[in-house]
């Protein structure tokens, strides 16, 4: 179940739906960097979690397109979450 | 072809590449330009497709090659490796990258990367109407001064867009026009790439340019630091890894500088919504990705798209069916005159056979239809993300659920799907674990005999139960080789989910001609020549009473082990000459009741048991793969020892399950 939403650097695939965040860090070899950057994420991209139930893949926003990524991925992928204004993203 | 222009036959030829990322049109491209003079094959030595094609513009010929779909030019695929290898040592006139207009920013990645292997770039702006639906404004005169080559806007689909995209071509080719690509710059990594140059020296490293090696280097690509080993000297060698060691992030410094460039060029070229808008991309995948409706919608879909297909093509079928029989009657009558082993060889074995197998052809063109609708529209995207975690029970991640779904269909294309795993590994079990999703065609002949024995209301539930034990089957099977003969760790799972569109008719034929096409050159080849043996052999000796024919005498010497699991030598015969194609398999029956159609209904109802018919259907579903997959595995996998495990894989897995179905059925006193 989506807790409050983390404040300090977290991985993404532990953001709930509709929270944004700023990729700080890739924990990962050399190889899954360079295939992230090729679908966008690099440090200092911003990107939006669409769909996240917490468990198997998820979907991100990423310099306008979507992306989805399987766990493993999406937990070695580390973000600071951005406050976020009040009103709620649609849905 | 294009344009021809009124000119005589021009003698100049230039040679083009095409690239692009998966989804962005590259393919109706391809096929816009070169129409029918295709030539399709394999790149040498890879399983890789490779397709080439000319087309004639304002007097010049142009030759096309489609480079294999890739979103960078790294290693780690074996077809980016393929694309940059063809820009770097075939060296063509024009590179033409395809992007996506909707998806710009991330597409401008594969072009910052084309540009640093070749200036004679050409941007091929596609499907700018899908830009407008994210309300994005491109500025294309922007976009390509920015840039500083040409860039033609386009929507593919609707022909928008291809004599300025020749022009602009033949103008880079013919060296009318000087692409002057806006320079990349690698910020921090600039000072350790003119250290990495110096030691690597001028000229070439294994055919590559030296600049290009150095910036591979940084990026940690496993084949250039090959290449550098065997080409540089040992000292050199030392002072790179030297180099290399203090700068262990290479890959994400050479990435950002990319995107800083990207950032710079479409500064002045696109504006873009501060917030992005809600599409309807967005209702749409908020429903159908859902946590706990996504899977309920997923096989909601796939059982309606099985419903209509067999509602839909089964008049069709019997049509075809009939047909090909009136066909024969009027064959048999207008050679009255001619030899009888002739006119029955033409009439009881290709006709019939040849007839039996089209019959299944329209559910073969209206499952791919269906699925081709899936897939054009974005859907088969989500499906795959929706099918993720069960994938992960085998190893697999939520692609290899796309080539299982298009082996429903037929498992050659299905098998051949299996290219869009990244991971050799991942491949092979794909390919191996295929053989047990039924086609169209082994479900033909299961719900033909499935008809003829059990009452109407129990039809659906035994169906349903064989695609259930199927997909067990795979799920267990995947689950067990992935542990025991191709252990490994679980490939990354990443995939671009596009936006939803209304599917084009185009790309709608070329997705079901491709497909049948694998389906059609079996039918005309291996099936025909096989329905012509296995008449021969059960017509022969002349005059025998069927039970006396040689295709008997080979059933009977079969039938011990076909006892095992309650089948008469009628059934274990049917099962063998189903290797050839598991249509054939019916056709076989029908010669060995002397009945078709309704009258083989009622034959086998007087001589087999529900339960016999039930054991034959199993096993008739999962025992082998035919002959035309095993080919397919065997070019898909280049291996024979993979391919010899795949064939006997299934069989003893359908036997055990056949002999263990029948005595577990008589044990508990079914029939």
């Amino acid at each position: 179940m989506p807790g409050p939403p983390p404040d300090g650097p977290t991985p993404l695939g532990r953001l709930p739906p509709g929270q944004e965040g700023v990729v700080e860090a890739i924990q990962a070899g050399f190889a899954l960097v360079r295939r992230l950057a090729a679908l966008g994420i690099v440090s200092g991209t911003p990107v939006t979690v669409l769909a996240n139930t917490m468990a198997g893949p998820i979907i991100v926003e990423v310099r306008g397109g979507r992306l989805a990524l399987g766990r493993g991925e999406a937990m070695k992928v580390i973000v600071k979450p951005i406050a976020q204004a009040l009103e709620q993203p649609e849905g | 072809m294009i344009s021809r222009s009124a000119a005589a036959e021009g003698t100049t030829t230039m040679r083009v590449a095409l690239a692009g990322s998966p989804n962005v049109g590259k393919s109706t491209i391809f096929n816009i330009l070169t129409g029918l003079n295709q030539r399709v094959g394999n790149w040498p030595g890879k399983t890789v497709e490779r397709k080439a094609g000319t087309c004639r513009f304002n007097g010049v010929s142009l030759e096309c090659v489609d480079l294999p779909g890739a979103y960078s030019l790294t290693a780690h695929a074996i077809e980016e490796v393929i694309a940059r290898d063809y820009i770097l040592k075939e060296k063509p006139d024009v590179v033409v990258v395809v992007v996506d207009a909707s998806n710009l920013e991330r597409n401008l990645y594969l072009v910052a990367q084309v540009l640093e292997l070749t200036p004679r770039v050409v941007v091929a702006l596609n499907m700018v109407d899908l830009a407008s639906v994210k309300h994005y404004r491109i500025f294309p005169e922007e976009l390509e001064q920015a840039l500083g080559v040409p860039v033609v806007p386009m929507v593919a689909t609707r022909m928008k867009g291809m004599p300025e995209l020749l022009n602009a071509v033949v103008g880079v080719g013919m060296g009318q026009r000087h692409p002057q690509p806006r320079r990349i710059d690698y910020l921090r990594a600039e000072h350790t790439l003119a250290a990495l140059r110096a030691a690597l020296g001028d000229g070439t490293i294994g055919g590559y340019p030296a600049a290009w090696v150095a910036l591979k280097l940084l990026e940690g690509d496993e084949e250039i630091e090959k290449a550098a080993e065997e080409d540089v000297a040992p000292q050199a060698m030392q002072q790179i890894r030297q180099v290399l060691r203090e700068h262990e992030h290479g890959p994400a410094v050479v990435a950002d500088a990319r995107y800083a460039w990207i950032e710079q060029v479409l500064r002045s070229s696109m504006e873009r919504p501060a917030r992005s808008v809600i599409t309807l991309t967005d209702r749409i995948d908020h429903v159908v990705t859902h946590g706990l409706l996504g899977l309920p919608i997923l096989l909601g879909i796939f059982v309606l798209v099985f419903w209509l297909t067999f509602t839909v093509s089964s008049p069709l079928s019997d049509s075809i069916g009939s047909g090909f029989a009136l066909l024969g009657a009027w064959l048999a009558t207008a050679l009255r005159g001619a030899p009888q082993p002739l006119v029955a060889l033409l009439t009881g074995g290709i006709i019939a056979g040849v007839g039996s197998v089209l019959s299944f052809l329209p559910v073969i063109v209206i499952f791919f239809l269906f699925l081709g609708l899936l897939e054009d529209s974005g859907y088969m995207a989500r499906a795959a993300f929706v099918m993720d975690r069960i994938m992960h029970a085998m190893g697999l991640h939520g692609k290899a659920f796309l080539s299982f779904m298009v082996s429903y269909g037929c498992n050659i294309p299905g098998i051949m799907a299996a290219r869009i795993l990244e991971s050799q590994r991942d491949r092979l079990l794909v390919i191996l674990v295929n053989p047990l999703i039924p086609c169209a065609a082994r479900i033909g002949v299961a719900a033909f005999i499935v008809g003829a024995l059990f009452p109407p209301a129990l039809r659906t539930p035994v169906m349903a139960s064989l695609y259930a034990l199927s997909l067990l089957m795979v799920i267990i099977s995947g689950f067990v080789l992935r542990r025991v003969a191709l252990p490994g760790e679980r490939a990354p799972f990443m995939m671009e989910l596009p936006l939803y569109r209304l599917p084009n008719p185009r790309t709608l034929a070329m997705f079901v001609g491709y497909r049948l096409a694998a389906f059609g050159r079996k039918a005309g080849t291996i099936i025909l020549a096989v329905s012509v043996l296995i008449w021969l052999l059960s017509s022969f000796p002349v005059g025998a009473p069927v039970s006396d024919t040689y295709m008997a005498r080979l059933g009977k010497l079969l039938e011990p082990a076909g006892r095992l699991a309650g089948l008469d030598w009628r059934m274990t015969v049917a099962l063998v000459t189903g290797f050839s194609a598991k249509e054939t398999s019916l056709a076989t029956l029908g010669v060995l009741y002397h009945a078709e159609g309704e009258s083989l209904s009622r034959a086998l109802r007087e001589s087999i048991t529900p339960l016999v018919a039930f054991v034959f259907v199993v096993v008739q579903m999962l025992y082998i793969p035919c002959l035309a997959s095993v080919a397919t595995m065997r070019s898909e996998t280049q291996s024979w020892k993979w391919t010899a495990i795949g064939v006997l894989y299934p069989l003893l897995l359908a036997g055990g399950l056949g002999i263990l179905i029948f005595h577990l059925g008589r044990a508990i006193g079914l029939q």
